[in-house]
């Protein structure tokens, strides 16, 4: 990899203060604890864990919306902790994210077009033509109608609305995705359609994505490398072909192991 | 054990016009069985489920016969169905921290169906209790049965669902999703308590998940739902091995290359475009 970094994450670690541990004890639970690595422009980083593995966190804190209690995040080489809040808002542009709940995360009594164009006062002033037809390009390329703008999120299916996320997220033309559980809610079918959807934006545009998931399967559908994330740690990390096939952790191999496969079939008390 | 004849449920919706979300559902369970039931949303899953406990929302309408042991549960009127559900039907929902009371101990909400139902005295439905949470591998359950649902875990939490699920030695289980919300290793664990349940305690069980994976993993039979319908049914390694309906062909093909496991060659060329 010659390229340089589009995402140079360096020893960040996330502590929260424990509630209830009253004004003068320092008890703190470590969210994310020291975690590093670097994401080449063009490519997926997958990261897996389960529930409180610090997964949201590390996303949290890349997305600059969260700050990490030591390390640092660097996006083009810029500290995006240090940067001044004005700053930090132009460069937003770059990194977008889509959510989990396509049900959440759209606003119910806004128009798609509304929605859509959100992001777009990070992108400075454009005249309402070319609002709209960057709308309607943003839509278009989730495979959406550009007449589409004029409806509402309840006229819309869990996986459309999905798509509408991804089309807010694209229309600042953003040089990193970060997608936290974005497939998760979707029907198995759906599913397939967004992963797909997905890599062909990043064929076309050159999207980075760093890809969240607690779905392992999911994961080696979409990225080139994987991180597995564990009680806060990053305890392995590798290209997808070795983490996934080969792991060199216990953990991993638990993980991998626990995950139903159509390899097995049958009840196990059966199976005896 | 269990018999259905072609079940289905309209629901009234608000333009006078009835919508079936249930269409003409046909199976047989018999003892220590278990069957899946999988589909996408809105596939009519779920409300096949509480069809059969009969706690369908008052505006639907079953016809068709579910058969317990001969008897017509749709027949029964609501204090015969009161026995009938905890004694003879037992369900597990999924989300445990829904379905349990989280202003009680677990102790408590596991000993009020035996103390309601089979007249136990307060002592004895205390030691049935930890007895059951034992059974469902709950460590140190002497000590458990006094703690408050958000002091356990998912992983737990989903244990006591499953022990008042069992508490009055049901005959046949229901789990919704019952692993849905839980981590892949807590999952594991989970479905190696239901599978001991049935073959140990002899009990039938249906379980429905949007998850084929974990149908593979569970049940004897499967059932392929979509639209209301049933589009397939049959022994779960004939399903999933040689698929007749193009739905199970198109949702097999769906799924993660990873999921699908050795399947994935067969599978990709028979998938309907």
């Amino acid at each position: 990899m010659t390229s340089a970094p589009l995402l140079e994450v360096r020893h960040v670690t996330r502590d929260y203060a424990l509630s209830g541990a009253g004004p003068f004890a320092r008890k703190t639970f470590r969210a994310v604890d020291d975690v590093s690595f670097t994401l080449e422009p063009g490519s997926v980083l997958g990261i897996v864990g389960e529930s409180g593995s610090g997964k949201s966190t590390l996303a949290r804190i890349v997305m600059a919306l969260d700050a990490p209690t030591s390390g640092e995040v660097l996006f083009e080489g810029d500290a995006l902790q240090t940067l001044a809040p004005a700053a930090l808002r132009r460069r937003r542009r770059d990194f977008q994210m889509v959510f989990q709940d396509p049900y959440g995360s759209l606003d119910p009594r806004q128009s798609i077009g509304r929605i859509v164009a959100e992001p777009l006062h990070l992108a400075g002033t454009l005249s309402r033509r070319d609002r709209a037809a960057r709308v309607a390009e943003a839509l278009e390329s989730v495979g959406l109608k550009a007449s589409d703008s004029a409806r509402y999120p309840h006229e819309f299916s869990g996986g459309q609305r999905q798509r509408i996320a991804i089309a807010r997220a694209l229309i600042t033309e953003p040089k990193l995705l970060v997608a936290d559980e974005a497939v998760s809610a979707l029907d198995l079918s759906i599913q397939s359609q967004i992963l797909k959807l997905l890599m062909a934006l990043k064929d076309r545009h050159g999207l980075t994505i760093l890809f969240i998931s607690h779905n392992l399967g999911v994961i080696e559908e979409i990225a080139d490398r994987v991180g597995v994330m564990h009680a806060g740690r990053l305890i392995e990390l590798g290209p997808a072909a070795e983490v996934l096939h080969r792991p060199q952790q216990k953990y991993t191999r638990e993980l991998l192991d626990a995950e139903p496969t159509l390899d097995i079939i049958g009840r196990k008390q059966r199976r005896r | 054990m269990l018999r259905l004849d072609s079940l289905s449920v309209d629901i009234a919706a608000r333009d006078g016009r009835d919508v079936r979300v249930v269409d003409g559902i046909s199976f047989e369970l018999g003892e220590s069985e278990t069957l899946g039931v999988v589909g996408e949303s809105g596939s009519g899953k779920t409300m096949l489920a509480l069809a059969i406990i009969g706690l369908l929302p008052a505006i639907a309408r079953p016809s068709g016969r579910i058969l317990l042991d001969e008897e017509n549960l749709l027949a029964a009127s609501e204090p015969r169905m009161c026995e009938v559900r905890g004694a003879r039907i037992g369900m597990i929902f999924q989300e445990p921290m829904t379905a349990l009371n989280p202003a009680q101990r677990v102790g408590v909400q596991i000993a009020e169906g035996l103390i309601l139902h089979r007249g136990l005295g307060r002592a004895a439905a205390r030691e049935e209790s930890i007895r059951l949470l034992d059974r469902v591998r709950i460590a140190d359950a002497r000590r458990r049965i006094d703690a408050f649902p958000h002091e356990l875990s998912g992983g737990q939490r989903q244990r006591v669902g499953i022990a008042i699920a069992l508490a009055l030695d049901p005959r046949l289980l229901i789990a919704d999703e019952p692993t849905t919300a839980l981590d892949v290793t807590v999952q594991k664990e989970i479905l190696d308590i239901l599978d001991e349940l049935v073959t140990d305690m002899k009990m039938s069980l249906i379980f429905i998940s949007h998850d084929i994976g974990v149908i593979a993993r569970i049940a004897d039979r499967m059932l392929v739902m979509w639209n209301g319908r049933s589009m397939e049914q049959g022994g779960t390694a004939d399903v999933l091995r040689a698929p007749q309906s193009s739905y199970t062909q198109s949702l097999l093909a769906a799924m993660p290359r990873r999921s699908r496991g050795g399947l994935a060659a067969g599978i990709e060329t028979r998938a309907p475009q």
